[in-house]
């Protein structure tokens, strides 16, 4: 039995580009709720939400990505939960939720090198409609353990975002 | 010290295996249910040595390895099959989706331990 | 190696065994009912009747094995085509199963008879074989495929004589295998051969070499011989005594009451009435546990906006029904933890094997005891817990423990006795590990201490004995003059420490010089709920586990004292001095205090020393349900766990462990 791949899409904004998850990844859409914040995490997580009972972190797309790196959260401000491959809940911050789309998965373009804000490694490829274009997010890959920690690691390396006074 | 995960649906089987492998010496062990289960918990965390059943529900054993296999990080981790056949169907089978070894059911705990430590060694 | 607890595993194998007839019966009874029988039912069918086959083998069930193998094979002839499903198959295949179920209750009673078994099995193949015989064409390729077969479903039992589960013996009971073990009595080398092997072999029947790094190994295993020999190559998989009695110059165990009662009940298998009790998955659990949590939570809401009423009357009859719902709630509670306990035998029977090996090892005497094998734990601490315990003992065996020759001059017994102990008090789980040996040399560990910098000469001249003795607990203080393989390998008693506290317990030990020490670890009776005290610092909120707090005091200026380069603060408590953790430059937060005689300071149990944590105040004490909080997104520092609070936000619990590492 293969994993099945669902070809029906979340789409969303992030900055003026639009991207798109996979549906069967997306458990639940919900508006800012009171994040709790973690002590010295990475910039983009947000802190710690309670999803069902599940505390789920919230990570900002946005300024994972360094496409705005100074947002502004609002009660209006837009989570996606997801459940990763590992059945991890996790909350991602985005600017808008535009539609649903249906895809054929093996008409998907190759993500470029160039031309997205999010380097082609996070990318599951483009799907272009019309005159639209999707690009479609790897969450596992985005979302994996490993990178996670590298990042925190790396985040917490950087002297200018760990604020030490004694 | 070695990571391992046990992959099968009979809690038995699972509890016989990693009883075994606890006494030989190897107390890091993971259990997964089927093949869909093994796969995503050997995504999660990265083992050194795979132990699977072959016939399982969900996803069976060699459609389980065929997977794992086009994993980088799994490119080349030992995976022993338990089964209950060793005919040349079976070692055929086995080979082909590019498993490391098999182990007939019922085992016993030195032959297991010797095949593990066989793999984990090489 | 030691033989698999038959009896435990044929009670598993019964309770999978009932699942499986469960399906095979729905399967079967609908293909009855519609006349009808598709491939994935068919596979389906195969499938379990094949698991059920090869597990009974696994658990010595010979019989039933042999006869669940014909069954199989009968599917496998539907399964590929070779016959096709007709009217009567389906009761057929009821009956069938039914002979098996029969036949499993029989065999797991010992109450199967020889004559009664074939003359049940062949009637049975009989009716089988009469769906073949209807073409002579099914007939040729029947026997084709029983000449295969012999090949196919070899069935390598093991029947060494004291009917423990023992190694594949080349003696293949012959009647239990009537069609197709007549001339398949291999010799024993040639079973063994099989056992195991490597896909990479060029041919699988090929016998390959030792030194191509693969190949077969039945010229270093004896097969069927119960027991290994020590090679080099596998040293340390040495043989363990199949029964311990036979090993009692070396290790006793004492099952405080039955030993003899459990080698008489072992002869004969009693399935314990396998109807009550189910297996569920611990996930399952959680869920229920989590489902509990957020109805305490919407209790508190409720609570509290009850509290805000104006009606009195209405105010103080919901009050009292909300009182009911909260002993409800309390008692729901408690059964679903009672679900999650296991009996700490679990964690006790891991002892025994490395306890022989090490004494082996290290040349000592050692007498294993334990008690309160029944005292029941959560079960998700058992995994947290065997580790740190593991530790102690292996410690206790290195350093406690003398040789022999020292014993007796010492007057003592020559072997020594290690006695682990469980029990529960004061709602705490109590683990006892104490041993008859040297104890700890004080001097030593305070001289130790001294040159590593973990204490000074002042702080020495004021220790207790006790606090001496947790010095063996301290980072980078392996007790011993000598680190040895047994209790060595880079890691101290100070991880001990930090494994029972992760768990929310804490380990003190008692110890004299020449009768030994006393380890004693005090745990949480369970992981899943924690009493904690909300603290403030800002407007940030934490929960701190009260198992940490010893005392909080709000500090008078002439207690704090500066250190060094006036970096680090110090509190002056009766005599102690005692490290000043800002919370609020930890968590990276601003507080509303900057001064320390502002705001209060709460002192804490560590693995070594204690520390004071400085917050704006704290707020109400208590109960939370521990939720795991993802370790990926953060460095670690302070933060062990998370809850869901009274509101519904999530609340962050502090893990002072964690902090003090920082320092």
């Amino acid at each position: 039995m293969a994993i099945i791949e669902s070809n029906q899409l979340l789409t969303f904004k992030l900055g003026s580009e639009t991207y798109g998850i996979q549906i069967n990844k997306v458990r639940e859409i919900l508006t800012y709720p009171v994040v709790t914040p973690i002590p010295d995490a990475s910039r983009w997580v947000k802190g710690v939400i309670n999803l069902r009972g599940e505390v789920a972190p919230v990570i900002d797309l946005r300024v994972r990505f360094s496409i705005n790196n100074d947002p502004l959260y609002t009660p209006r401000t837009i989570i996606i939960a997801v459940k990763t491959q590992d059945n991890r809940m996790i909350g991602l911050v985005v600017d808008e939720v535009s539609d649903m789309e249906n895809i054929d998965l093996d008409r998907l373009y190759p993500a470029p090198d160039m031309g997205a804000s999010i380097a082609p490694e996070y990318l599951k490829g483009l799907f272009k409609k019309d005159e639209k274009m999707i690009v479609i997010l790897d969450i596992d890959r985005i979302l994996d353990k490993d990178e996670m920690q590298r990042l925190s690691r790396q985040t917490h390396e950087a002297p200018h975002v760990h604020a030490t006074s004694a | 010290m070695a990571k391992i995960l046990i992959v099968d649906d009979s809690n038995m089987l699972r509890d016989m295996v990693k009883y075994a492998l606890n006494e030989g010496g190897y107390p890091d062990v993971t259990e997964a249910v089927d093949g869909v289960d093994g796969l995503a918990k050997a995504r999660a965390t990265v083992f050194d040595l795979i132990v699977s059943d072959i016939n399982m529900p969900n996803m069976n054993g060699f459609e389980m390895i065929v997977e794992l296999r086009k994993l980088p990080a799994y490119a080349k981790t030992p995976i022993l099959t338990l089964t209950t056949e060793k005919n040349d169907d079976m070692k055929a089978k086995g080979k082909a989706v590019g498993a490391t070894g098999w182990i007939v059911k019922p085992f016993v705990p030195e032959q297991l331990l010797k095949a593990v430590g066989i793999v984990l060694s090489r | 190696m030691a033989g698999f607890d038959i009896n435990k595993y044929r009670q598993m194998f019964l309770e999978e065994a009932e699942e499986i007839f469960e399906t095979i019966d729905t399967i079967l009874l609908e293909a009855e009912e519609t006349n009808s029988m598709d491939n994935e039912t068919i596979n389906s069918l195969f499938r379990s009747v094949h698991t059920l086959k090869g597990n009974s083998a696994s658990v010595e069930l010979a019989l039933f094995a042999a006869l669940a193998h014909e069954i199989e094979f009968f599917m496998d002839r539907l399964r590929t085509g070779e016959l096709s499903f007709e009217e009567s198959m389906a009761g057929l295949l009821i009956e069938s199963i039914d002979t098996l179920k029969e036949i499993l209750e029989l065999e797991l009673s010992d109450e199967l008879e020889q004559g009664y078994y074939n003359s049940t099995k062949c009637a049975l193949l009989e009716k089988l074989d009469a769906f073949s015989e209807e073409s002579h064409e099914v007939q040729i390729l029947i026997e084709h495929q029983v000449e295969e077969q012999k090949d196919d479903f070899g069935l390598l039992l093991p029947m060494d004589e004291e009917g423990a589960f023992g190694p594949i013996s080349g003696t293949v009971e012959v009647d239990a295998f009537g069609l197709f073990d007549d001339e398949e009595t291999l010799p024993a080398s040639e079973v063994s051969d099989d056992g195991f092997g490597f896909f990479d072999e060029e041919t699988p029947e090929a016998v390959a070499a030792e030194d191509d790094g693969f190949g077969f190994f039945d010229d270093e295993i004896p097969i069927s011989s119960p027991k290994i020999e020590d090679d080099d190559h596998f040293g340390f998989f040495d043989d363990i005594p199949t029964s311990v009695e036979k090993h009692i110059d070396e290790i006793k165990i004492v099952h405080d009451d039955t030993v003899v009662e459990e080698a008489k009940s072992s002869k004969k298998f009693k399935p314990e009435s396998a109807s009550n009790s189910i297996r569920v998955d611990l996930s399952k659990i959680d869920g229920l546990m989590n489902n509990i949590g957020e109805l305490v939570i919407a209790h508190s809401m409720l609570t509290q906006y009850t509290s805000t009423m104006e009606d009195q009357k209405i105010k103080s009859d919901l009050s009292e029904r909300l009182d009911l719902i909260d002993r409800h709630i309390r008692e729901l509670q408690e059964s679903v933890m009672s679900v999650r306990m296991v009996p700490m035998e679990t964690v006790f029977s891991k002892f025994p094997k490395v306890i022989r090996d090490t004494a082996k090892s290290l040349n000592k005497k050692i007498d294993f005891r334990h008690t309160g094998e029944s005292v029941e734990i959560d079960k998700a601490m058992i995994e947290g817990l065997t580790d740190p315990l593991m530790h102690i003992v292996r410690n206790a065996m290195d350093h406690g423990i003398e040789t022999p020759e020292v014993r007796r001059k010492a007057g003592k017994h020559e072997s020594g006795t290690l006695m682990m102990s469980a029990e529960q008090a004061n709602g705490q789980m109590i683990i006892k590990i104490q041993d008859d040996g040297g104890g700890i040399n004080l001097t030593r560990v305070t001289a130790k201490a001294l040159e590593n910098g973990v204490i000074d000469d002042h702080q020495a001249s004021q220790m207790t004995k006790e606090e001496k003795a947790m010095l063996i607990f301290a980072p980078g203080l392996s007790t011993a003059e000598a680190v040895t393989a047994i209790s060595g390998r880079g890691v101290g008693m100070d991880v001990v420490m930090s494994n029972i506290k992760k768990l929310g317990g804490t380990v003190k030990v008692d110890t004299e010089e020449g009768y030994g020490s006393t380890f004693t670890i005090a745990l949480p009776l369970t992981l899943a709920i924690l009493d904690g005290l909300t603290i403030r610092i800002g407007a940030e909120q934490f929960i701190l586990p009260l198992s940490v707090i010893i005392e909080s005091l709000n500090p008078e200026a002439q207690m704090i004292k500066q250190i060094g380069d006036n970096t680090s603060e110090v509190l002056m408590l009766r005599n102690e001095f005692i490290p000043v953790v800002r919370l609020h430059t930890i968590f990276n937060v601003k507080p509303d205090h900057e001064k320390l005689t502002d705001g209060l300071l709460i002192v804490v149990r560590s693995a070594t020393q204690k520390i004071a944590l400085f917050v704006d105040e704290f707020m109400n004490q208590q109960q939370f349900v521990i939720k795991p909080l993802d370790r990926n997104f953060r460095n670690a520092h302070g933060i062990g766990g998370a809850t869901v609070r009274g509101d519904g936000t999530i609340g962050l619990i502090i893990d002072t462990m964690n902090i003090m590492n920082k320092y």
